[in-house]
């Protein structure tokens, strides 16, 4: 890494990225940071089960949501204010528990958000340098740096949208690369510790298994994820608001939904379906270890193809896609279209939180500006303009995720 | 972006919502009624927070304005559009000279049921500009959670005014201002500094 510091384009591309996020983090302003960094807070008054406390306590609370993550993300925000506090003021516990409109309107408010997006900022740039350990060549070192910190998706779904999520993504990401470098037991260590701070990781370990040869080691790296990831939440395996929030999550329980119906109570689960596919088609794969990151790509499009989702889990696609994109320049246009075209999905939704509510910070005059789904609503039906774009998306991935799967393109 | 979108904004609020006590309800006879003094000009809509659970009630919803000069204007939203607990903006031909006159907003909807009765809520922490909180007649404490909105009189000086307050919130944090702007400078002086030896 630092070898690669004294390249002068490097250290050039670096800088102007840091510059861009400093520039941007302060900003935007997604009500998720807040609610979530509210829940965090409760650590430093010495709260250990955070869905028991929010329970008990939503009656007096100015914040009444659920903590939807796993309890990594609640000790890791809750340490890092704690950290934080003295450059956060003694003012901010209580922008933090302002559930008004008010709130981004105070003073202080472009602090919080700095120092609050600041390990964003960290991880961020450690993916960077992550994913440059996963080529060996110097030109493809510096094209993945470069599309990594320099892709406007990134950027946009960590420093606007606030995205926590990339805690697990860094840990994910981490543990494929080292999957990649047959280091198993040390990626099932990450993959486990990963979905410690949000589920998703575990959708990966079915692909990365196949990565090993022998049954013994196969069960071995199952063994040490799933038991790595049974230790972070034991804890609270005993409260009903931990299953209801968290476990039992927006991810679980929409992966379930678009099904055909047989009758008699049974339905076919079309995300299971396309899951099963493509594992089986992993199994048949002769070059397993190049195709790693194929494999996760089109799982996690399969994912966002039949699922309805929210904006910020697209991170979990981007270090994947940016790979790929490197691995294989002529995929690079499909790979952005695709990803363009998931992009714009969320933004139909009828949510001023995904885009006119963004720039609240800057003044909350721009909460009144119509939503992109209230615009079309004047003139079209906006949720069949999502289910058009969807359906699109749809036929675009699987025919993408074929051609990828069953050709040489690593 | 944030500039241009500046450009599009076409109602301004006046202050902010305040907190969301409890309810009243708005069916047949059942009418709430707040009396409020317009802070400004161009008044051209009422925004109010309206209970309608599970999207139960279809029938309209009316709001009547009444100017204390004499002038009413009645707004309908059909229950079909008023999701339980949303904050709706009741929009209507702005009122040039609104600005120091008194104006009655009425919530009623004549043709619903007890059974499927819109709410509106109110607040207990009413705004000095609002008076009168009567329902079905009756005067009551407190006063509708309602925001006015008003057209910016002209959309340039509004775009810059906004970004003036930006300047004036970010100013107001001084330790963070200058933290923030050396940590830019850093960087941007290193960007420079690479880039010209890389010319040179």
């Amino acid at each position: 890494m630092i070898k690669f510091l004294k390249d002068k384009q490097i250290l050039k591309i670096l800088i102007l990225a840091i510059l861009i996020r400093l520039l941007i983090a302060p900003f935007y302003f997604h009500p998720d940071i807040k609610t979530y960094n509210f829940q965090s807070s409760f650590l430093s008054k010495g709260v250990w089960n955070i869905y028991d406390y929010l329970k008990d306590n939503q009656e007096s609370l100015p914040l009444k949501e659920e903590f939807v993550y796993f309890p990594l993300t609640y000790f890791v925000l809750g340490g890092y204010q704690i950290i934080a506090q003295p450059f956060l003021g003694s003012d901010f516990k209580n922008w933090l528990s302002d559930a008004s409109e008010q709130a981004t309107d105070k003073i202080g408010t472009f602090r919080y958000l700095f120092i609050l997006k600041l390990p964003y900022l960290f991880l961020d740039v450690a993916l960077a340098f992550l994913l440059m350990s996963y080529f060996n060549t110097n030109e493809k070192k510096k094209n993945v740096l470069t599309l990594w910190l320099l892709n406007p998706f990134s950027l946009i779904l960590i420093y606007v949208y606030s995205n926590v999520d990339i805690l697990a993504v860094f840990l994910a990401t981490l543990s494929l690369i080292l999957a990649y470098k047959q280091k198993f037991i040390l990626a099932a260590l990450f993959l486990g510790i990963g979905a410690g701070f949000k589920v998703y990781p575990l959708l990966l370990l079915p692909i990365v298994v196949l990565m090993i040869k022998g049954f013994k080691q196969k069960f071995l790296m199952i063994g040490v994820c799933i038991s790595i990831f049974f230790v972070i939440i034991l804890p609270f395996l005993k409260s009903t608001i931990f299953f209801q929030s968290a476990l039992v999550s927006g991810l679980t329980t929409r992966m379930f939904i678009p099904s055909i119906n047989l009758g008699f109570n049974e339905t076919l689960i079309l995300p299971i379906i396309l899951f099963t596919i493509l594992f089986f088609l992993g199994i048949f794969e002769k070059n397993k270890k190049e195709k790693l990151m194929v494999y996760c790509f089109s799982l996690l499009l399969i994912l966002f193809a039949t699922i309805h989702f929210h904006i910020q889990w697209l991170l979990w696609l981007m270090p994947v896609a940016v790979v790929l994109a490197v691995s294989n320049k002529n995929l690079l246009p499909y790979i952005f279209t695709l990803i363009t075209m998931v992009f714009l999905i969320p933004l139909l939704y009828e949510d001023k939180s995904m885009t006119v509510s963004l720039f609240s910070v800057i003044s909350a005059t721009y909460n009144n500006l119509p939503t992109p789904f209230s615009l079309i609503q004047k003139f079209y039906n906006p949720y069949v303009l999502q289910s058009i774009l969807h359906s699109i998306f749809v036929g675009a991935s699987l025919i993408f995720i074929w051609k990828i799967v069953k050709e040489d393109t690593a | 972006m944030p500039a241009l979108l500046a450009l599009a904004i076409r109602s301004v609020p006046d202050g902010f919502q305040s907190s969301l006590e409890w309810t009243e309800k708005i069916y047949g006879n059942m009418t709430v009624t707040q009396s409020f003094i317009s802070n400004k000009d161009n008044l051209l809509a009422i925004g109010a927070s309206i209970k309608n659970p599970m999207l139960i009630n279809k029938k309209n919803l009316m709001v009547t304005i009444m100017d204390e000069r004499g002038s009413s204007k009645i707004i309908t939203v059909n229950g079909q559009n008023i999701k339980d607990g949303n904050f709706i903006k009741f929009t209507f031909e702005p009122i040039a000279l609104a600005a120091n006159h008194k104006f009655d907003v009425t919530f009623s909807s004549p043709d619903s049921t007890s059974n499927e009765a819109f709410e509106v809520f109110i607040t207990k922490n009413p705004k000095p500009t609002d008076q009168n909180l009567t329902v079905n007649g009756q005067k009551k404490e407190g006063a509708i959670a309602t925001v006015s909105f008003h057209k910016p009189a002209n959309l340039i000086s509004h775009s810059l005014n906004i970004y003036s307050q930006l300047i004036s919130k970010f100013l107001g944090d001084r330790i963070f201002t200058i933290a923030y702007l050396f940590l830019i400078m850093i960087f941007l002086g290193s960007y420079f500094i690479i880039f010209s030896k890389k010319l040179n």
